[in-house]
């Protein structure tokens, strides 16, 4: 089964904040964390995990550095600002707030609640 | 600069040719070179030629016109957006709230600096780093303290076979748990569902199959029904109500030495997960519903799925009949003697298949690694490209057009009889037995 992209695209800046909270990274490598953070259930590509990049930099959510590769291309690394270690605190305690009582909504037994 | 390095930034310059160059653009060509170079790299491990390595990791890029579209149009909104949101006086109390320097008081909480003090949208208070405090706990220095004041603190996920010892976990959300077996037999056990998860997987039994289902809700009606005809042992979902949703778990187990049974599955919604199956047949039939299968093994197959895709891994059939119509076919380490495949929209992708037979996709590409032939192999496509491995040690004929595009083969020992752009003809290697013939409609054929 493949996890429906309507459920999940709006949790990909999120996605991508947990990775980068973790410690620096650059767009291949993200991009290879989420595919073995989810046990190759699901896959972002690059294209769009660049147009994500640049919403979160404008945001303020993250800053990019160049890396200091001396040959084959230099990496440009993300790291998490101040404010994204917030906002990814923040949406995770939404997450677990919420993946609660949408679980109930979509299995929950009307008549248990009465 | 390598080779490499410069064909990825030749590839990427045509890409890029059709945009205006500006910084910002610049800064993500040189971002892809690095990251196209690894992928390359990575590719390299698997893929045989260097043609097929770029190939790979230019796929997976994806679409990135719309974002070169976007950087091209969006020159300097980026320091605009930097000036509105430092005007703002020292001090500044109105209905909105109270904001003193970088203190800052509103309906959301209170914030000083970057560092949310006192958060009344997600109910929580944070000091720095030492405290944090929110409906589900409290976090002090290292200690974390959870809170377990609710109604039923569960946790949501499914738990999907982990433990090795038992086969399946009872889902929480069940409230009936109907458990029968039957013996095993040579008729062909017939598996109905309207509208359940279904998962098969070897048991510790020589001679029975296990049934186990659970549902959201108990009553017996809804457990399954037996029945029996000369040739078939029907297993039927029970009664299933109209106004409401009754979740549906099975699990079915068969014994690992059963490999001469004959197992159909009908489902009309939901998914197949298959772990270890061995059969004589093994046929799905699938409304809506994704297959997943890891370690599958049958002398013939039918699958035939409405919408849903096929995710498999470790798949031995004889011979297989897969029709597909709205979903990806998604396969690694396949033996398939034969198989017929058509697919009417969607991709397909089989990573180290050994086999021979047809591939007709209407709308989609076809990726195939190809490790052995048994056979001829026939690929049609409509709209998509064909994309093919070779097989490494195995010498072949092929046959390729491509109406609208090109046919590209990068191969040593290639002789020729016929070779224009969109038509090759020929054979590689001195002693070729079989076939492999490709067609695309649209796209373009390339085999590595």
């Amino acid at each position: 089964m493949d996890i429906s992209k309507d459920l999940i695209r709006g949790h990909t800046d999120t996605i991508i904040l947990n990775i980068l909270s973790q410690g620096d990274s650059y767009g291949y490598q993200v991009s290879k964390s989420i595919r073995r953070l989810s046990t190759q259930q699901y896959e972002l590509n690059e294209a769009t995990l660049y147009t994500a990049f640049r919403r979160l930099e404008k945001s303020g959510d993250i800053s990019s550095y160049w890396g200091d590769e001396s040959q084959g291309g230099r990496r440009k690394y993300y790291t998490l600002t101040k404010q994204g270690q917030q906002h990814v605190e923040m949406a995770r305690n939404e997450w677990t707030f919420a993946k609660r009582i949408i679980s109930r909504l979509i299995s929950g037994r009307i008549d248990d609640y009465d | 600069m390598t080779s490499v390095e410069m064909e990825i930034r030749t590839r990427l310059d045509i890409i890029f040719s059709k945009y205006t160059p500006n910084t910002q653009l610049t800064e993500l060509k040189e971002e892809l070179v690095a990251d196209l170079l690894e992928a390359y790299q990575d590719f390299s491990k698997t893929d045989q030629s260097h043609d097929e390595a770029l190939d790979d990791a230019f796929d997976q890029l994806g679409d990135i016109e719309s974002i070169l579209k976007e950087l091209s149009q969006s020159e300097s909104s980026n320091r605009k957006q930097e000036d509105t949101t430092t005007k703002r006086p020292y001090v500044d109390i109105s209905n909105q709230g109270v904001h003193i320097g970088n203190l800052h008081i509103n309906k959301k909480g209170v914030s000083l600096g970057d560092d949310i003090v006192l958060d009344s949208q997600n109910k929580k208070v944070q000091f720095g780093n030492w405290l944090h405090v929110d409906r589900d706990g409290a976090r002090v220095g290292g200690q974390y303290y959870q809170f377990n004041n609710d109604l039923n603190s569960e946790t949501d996920e499914d738990n999907y076979t982990n433990n090795e010892n038992q086969h399946f976990n009872t889902p929480h959300w069940a409230k009936a748990h109907h458990r029968f077996t039957i013996p095993i037999s040579s008729k062909t056990f017939s598996i109905n569902y309207k509208e359940a998860s279904i998962n098969f997987y070897s048991n510790d039994k020589t001679d029975l199959i296990t049934i186990d289902e659970f549902f959201s809700r108990d009553n017996p009606r809804y457990f399954s029904n037996v029945e029996e005809n000369n040739d078939k042992i029907i297993i039927k979902q029970g009664d299933y109500p109209m106004l409401f949703h009754v979740r549906a778990k099975i699990y079915i187990g068969l014994p690992q030495t059963f490999s001469t049974g004959k197992i159909e599955v009908t489902n009309q919604s939901g998914n197949l997960y298959v772990k270890n199956l061995v059969a004589d047949t093994f046929n799905i039939q699938l409304s809506a519903g994704t297959l997943d299968g890891q370690t599958v093994q049958a002398n013939t197959a039918n699958w035939n799925i409405s919408s849903g895709t096929i995710k498999a891994t470790h798949v031995n059939i004889n011979q297989a009949n897969i029709h597909v119509k709205l979903g990806a076919i998604n396969i690694e380490h396949a033996i398939i003697e034969h198989v017929g495949t058509q697919v009417d929209l969607g991709s397909v992708r089989i990573d180290d298949f050994t086999g021979s037979g047809n591939f007709n996709i209407n709308s989609g590409t076809i990726r195939l690694r190809i490790n052995k032939l048994t056979n001829d192999l026939k690929l049609t496509s409509n709209s998509g490209d064909i994309r093919l491995t070779a097989p490494d040690n195995q010498d072949f004929n092929f046959a390729f057009a491509a109406q609208a595009s090109k046919v590209s083969l990068a191969h040593e020992n290639v002789h020729f009889t016929k070779n224009f752009d969109g038509y090759k003809s020929g054979f590689i290697g001195d002693n070729p037995i079989f076939t492999i013939d490709g067609q695309a409609m649209a796209g373009s054929v390339k085999i590595y």
